[in-house]
């Protein structure tokens, strides 16, 4: 006789112990340290707090052992805890020009003011699998620092590229995608806010879309800076500025092919990339795709996916895209058994047609009476 | 229905391009012309004469920059369009209006059934009963000649002629008073412009529609308007009679125009 | 009685986010079938997975209410045994199983085969809020077609439907028009389901959390399926008894029983069921969970 299955809840215990059991490993290696996490994956980390919108070294290398090394999970964790923490406010905006940045290259030209650092990157690294000697490097440091200007400013100096905010406009109100709704077509300030949380592969796909063709102007990296900046908060009863500590972002700033007409003169235009942490590609693959959703400010043809700010936004949310995605393991036979049911009875009506129609010739029929 | 007032009363109507505040590129300026119930409207020139932006002002798919456009509404009242919510200005396009594209493709739905793109628009005013729909549809594809057994292919099976005899029939089955027209027969090839043309004067005569035809073919205007205007850089620089008109051309341009299409 | 996790506000969500969402809650009553858009938090469970129901539900439960979580229209699958533990852990509510005991309701495609009373509340949790999404998939577009309640893009679609299939194929999440006004969709009951919401003396609150949209039938609220005058909505039907309880004109679940495709059918409710099948044999129903 048939009974119901139960047990749900035993099963879920049971599949929650399980895999805690996985989590840890072999039990005869020691457990790994979160600040050992914090401390040797801080790219991944960096990737956590990014995403998971919440500067926090320790609570991200937290997250990616809980998560047993799945980076959206670990997103995800982060973003639940996200969401109970009580808001203070807003920061003043980021000076990132204020502090000597550990890294700043910029191809758009060979030399400039300060000059071009490598800081610590893989880009000229052999991919060959190798110990390296961590003792650190053996020029001496920089004892002071040499002044280095954004090439943006270099260039805005003399109005050769866009200013921002556009001339005659208001610096804009930053808008919060966590507190108010999301409604389409979103200012550039709530695109910038989504793209910033946005899944890096996702938006990595989309500006390489835009570099063969798929829309996209040629873009020049204009300045790409890594480095501590300093967060400061405007405390209401105090009246000034309190400095609150430092975090390491990854700024980049592309710039895009200039725009002109016949009231204006020529400019370049910017694309706007910024991460926390250590975070290059997502920094440059943001700013290509924020510049291609500015198509229509610079009444650009729109004819490609990353030129499509609903196609974009609606679908970069990686805590999102998993959920929606990964939901369809929870059952679903109810509504399956009502297309079943439409199946079958559709087949069924077919089935009566047909038997009511004369009956076509039979080719197999034909072919065997004709060898018979 | 107030036989005085013209259905549409278009005085001083400009579109300009760009932003208004620093130099404008008039699309079309200074545009004068009413056009009465069953009244069929040829606006003639060549690319560049501002006869595509006077049709987009006057449908409301531009925004007026200058002018007014008044409507007689079919209980005889006379609105201005520019005083419009957009739900009313909706309400018309449902019930009233119609639009012709060039491209048959921007006014059907491309992959739902012929019936289907028939029936959509008796189905947003109210209707409630598939089969009434169905037959409804059928009968409007045979009054354009598309065989009734093709009512469940989407447009996207059929040729260039059927689709905009199509898009057509979707226009015309709600019983509109105004159709606007963008250039129906370029596009296609001669003989089945020929044929679509006089399905389209059948039509106007039938139905008593008023129609505003925007084309570059002066043979186009000949065969099915009562009136034209001829433009040229954004003005009206010749209207009347279109006898008349390709006949006895006034304006210098006008004669240029008439003399350089070859006689056939 | 526990009274919350550590660190957490009771219900979890802060009463800031509370507040927010019991505005957007009143707006959604006020106009029945209409999709107010708003900031929907991150909850401990995946997008997809109820979160748009567990704000709904987050936001008015009470001490005093009594919480019953199905998924499929049974209270042990896993997700529901999931979310019925989180409000106990969270909000200290008792729960239950029994759909006449309980004060909130959340769902996730089915409700209930018990008729809901006055003062209940039902929570559904809704993937898709928008009906047209499929017809249209931008959402400024679909914006404007329900403020001008331009419907016949729908209207449209079930006329395919009937052309090519003899029927209308749309078999759960079947749109709705209520209080005459608002295209809806349901969220994917099926179709066998959606008599239940016309109206309902209870409260009906449906929470889209990846989607950021909340919206509400109010109880004794019209709500119509779509269909044409010759071809109307026609829930389906199915003809057999449930297999343990003899229950008939219930949602049922095919369960295959052997891998010759053999299968039996038992209702989808399995609080109804459990009732059912010991009012036959005399033994008493579940005790409810405390």
């Amino acid at each position: 006789m048939y009974v119901a299955v139960k047990g749900g809840e035993r099963a879920i215990a049971n599949a929650h112990a399980l895999l805690a059991k996985e989590g840890r490993g072999d039990p005869g290696l020691p457990r790994i340290e979160h600040r050992a996490v914090a401390g040797q994956l801080a790219v991944l980390v960096a990737r956590v707090m990014t995403e998971g919108s919440l500067y926090d070294r320790e609570l991200a290398a937290r997250a990616i052992l809980q998560a047993q090394g799945d980076a959206l999970e670990a997103i995800t964790l982060v973003r639940s805890y996200r969401t109970t923490l009580p808001r203070f406010g807003y920061t003043l905006p980021v000076d990132t020009a204020a502090l000597p940045p550990q890294r700043r290259i910029s191809a758009t030209f060979k030399d400039l003011p300060g000059g071009q650092q490598l800081g610590a990157t893989f880009d000229y690294t052999h991919r060959l699998f190798t110990d390296r000697d961590t003792s650190g490097p053996r020029a001496p440091e920089v004892v002071s620092p040499p002044e280095m200007p954004r090439v943006t400013d270099l260039l805005g100096a003399s109005a050769l590229i866009e200013p921002v905010p556009p001339a005659g406009a208001d610096d804009p109100e930053p808008g919060d995608l966590t507190r108010e709704p999301t409604i389409f077509p979103m200012s550039r300030a709530e695109r910038l806010q989504a793209l910033s949380r946005s899944d890096e592969g996702f938006l990595l796909g989309l500006a390489y879309s835009t570099q063969r063709g798929y829309g996209g102007t040629h873009p020049f990296a204009g300045e790409i800076r890594v480095g501590e900046i300093e967060v400061e908060f405007e405390a209401p009863e105090l009246g000034f500025a309190v400095p609150l500590g430092r975090i390491e972002l990854t700024e980049c700033q592309m710039i895009n092919q200039f725009r002109g007409s016949a009231d204006t003169p020529a400019q370049f235009t910017r694309g706007y990339g910024l991460a926390f942490g250590r975070s290059e590609r997502k920094a440059m693959s943001m700013s290509m795709v924020d510049r291609a959703l500015r198509a229509a400010e610079f009444g650009e043809r729109i004819t490609a996916p990353a030129q499509d700010e609903e196609f974009v936004i609606s679908h970069s949310d990686n805590v999102q895209a998993t959920g929606f995605v990964e939901h369809l393991k929870l059952p679903h036979y109810v509504d399956f058994q009502a297309e079943l049911g439409l199946v079958r009875q559709l087949r069924a009506e077919f089935r009566e047609r047909a038997a009511d129609e004369p009956a076509a010739p039979d080719p197999e029929l034909i072919l065997a009476e004709a060898r018979a | 229905m107030n036989d005085a007032q013209p259905l549409l009363e278009v005085r001083g109507v400009g579109h300009a391009y760009g932003d208004p505040s620093l130099s404008k590129h008039w699309g079309c300026r200074d545009v004068d012309l009413d056009l009465w119930p069953g009244e069929v409207l040829a606006v003639v020139g060549e690319s560049g004469s501002g006869k595509t932006t006077l049709l987009g002002a006057l449908s409301q798919r531009l925004s007026l920059t200058e002018g007014s456009i008044r409507y007689q509404t079919v209980d005889g009242k006379v609105v201005n369009l520019a005083e419009l919510s957009e739900a009313a200005v909706r309400r018309l396009w449902r019930t009233d209006w119609g639009f012709v594209h060039q491209n048959p493709a921007d006014g059907l739905r491309m992959h739902v059934s012929a019936g289907g793109n028939v029936g959509e628009p008796l189905m947003a005013v109210g209707w409630r009963h598939y089969g009434h729909v169905r037959a409804a549809a059928a009968e409007w594809l045979e009054r354009v000649e598309i065989p009734v057994d093709r009512i469940d292919d989407a447009p996207v099976t059929f040729s260039g002629g059927m689709r905009q005899r199509l898009q057509i029939a979707r226009n015309l089955v709600v019983s509109p008073r105004l159709v606007f027209m963008d250039e129906p027969t370029s596009g296609l090839d001669v003989s089945v412009q020929a044929r679509l043309l006089d399905l389209i004067r059948s039509l106007v005569t039938e139905l008593g529609l008023a129609v505003i035809i925007v084309t570059h073919d002066l043979a186009v205007a000949r065969l099915i308007s009562h009136r034209t205007l001829v433009m040229k850089d954004g003005h009206v620089i010749e209207s009347g009679l279109t006898d008349r008109v390709l006949d006895d051309p006034q304006a210098a341009y006008t004669q240029l125009l008439v003399s350089s299409i070859l006689q056939g | 009685m526990s009274t919350g996790l550590d660190g957490y506000n009771i219900g979890y969500l802060d009463e800031q986010t509370k507040r927010m969402i019991r505005r957007t809650l009143l707006k959604a009553v006020a106009i029945p079938g209409f999709q107010v858009p708003f900031a929907s938090r991150e909850v401990p469970m995946p997008r997809g997975w109820g979160t748009g129901g567990v704000q709904v539900t987050a936001a008015i439960i009470g001490p005093d209410d009594v919480l019953k979580v199905i998924d499929q229209g049974a209270d042990d699958t896993a997700n529901a045994v999931s979310i019925r533990s989180f409000f106990a852990a969270v909000a200290g509510v008792r729960t239950t199983t029994r759909t006449d005991e309980a004060t909130i309701i959340q769902t996730r495609h089915r409700i209930p085969e018990t008729p809901l009373a006055d003062g209940q509340t039902i929570v559904y949790q809704v993937p898709g809020p928008e009906p047209l999404r499929f017809l249209e998939r931008r959402e400024t577009e679909t914006r404007r077609l329900h403020a001008l309640a331009d419907y016949g893009l729908m209207y449209v679609k079930l006329y395919e439907d009937i052309a090519k299939y003899g029927h209308i194929a749309t078999t759960y999440d079947y749109p709705v028009m209520v209080n005459g006004r608002y295209l809806m969709a349901p969220s994917p009951i099926p179709s066998f389901d959606n008599p239940k919401m016309h109206r309902s003396p209870a409260l009906q609150l449906f929470g889209a959390g990846r989607e950021k949209r909340i919206y509400a039938v109010p109880p004794y609220t019209d709500v119509e399926s779509l269909g044409f005058e010759d071809h109307p909505f026609e829930p389906q039907r199915f003809d057999e008894p449930c297999a343990i309880c003899g229950s008939t004109g219930v949602y049922l679940d095919e369960v295959i029983t052997n891998d010759k495709g053999g299968s039996m059918f038992v209702c989808s409710d399995t609080d109804h069921c459990e009732r059912a099948a010991a009012a036959l044999t005399g033994a008493d129903p579940q005790e409810v969970i405390a």
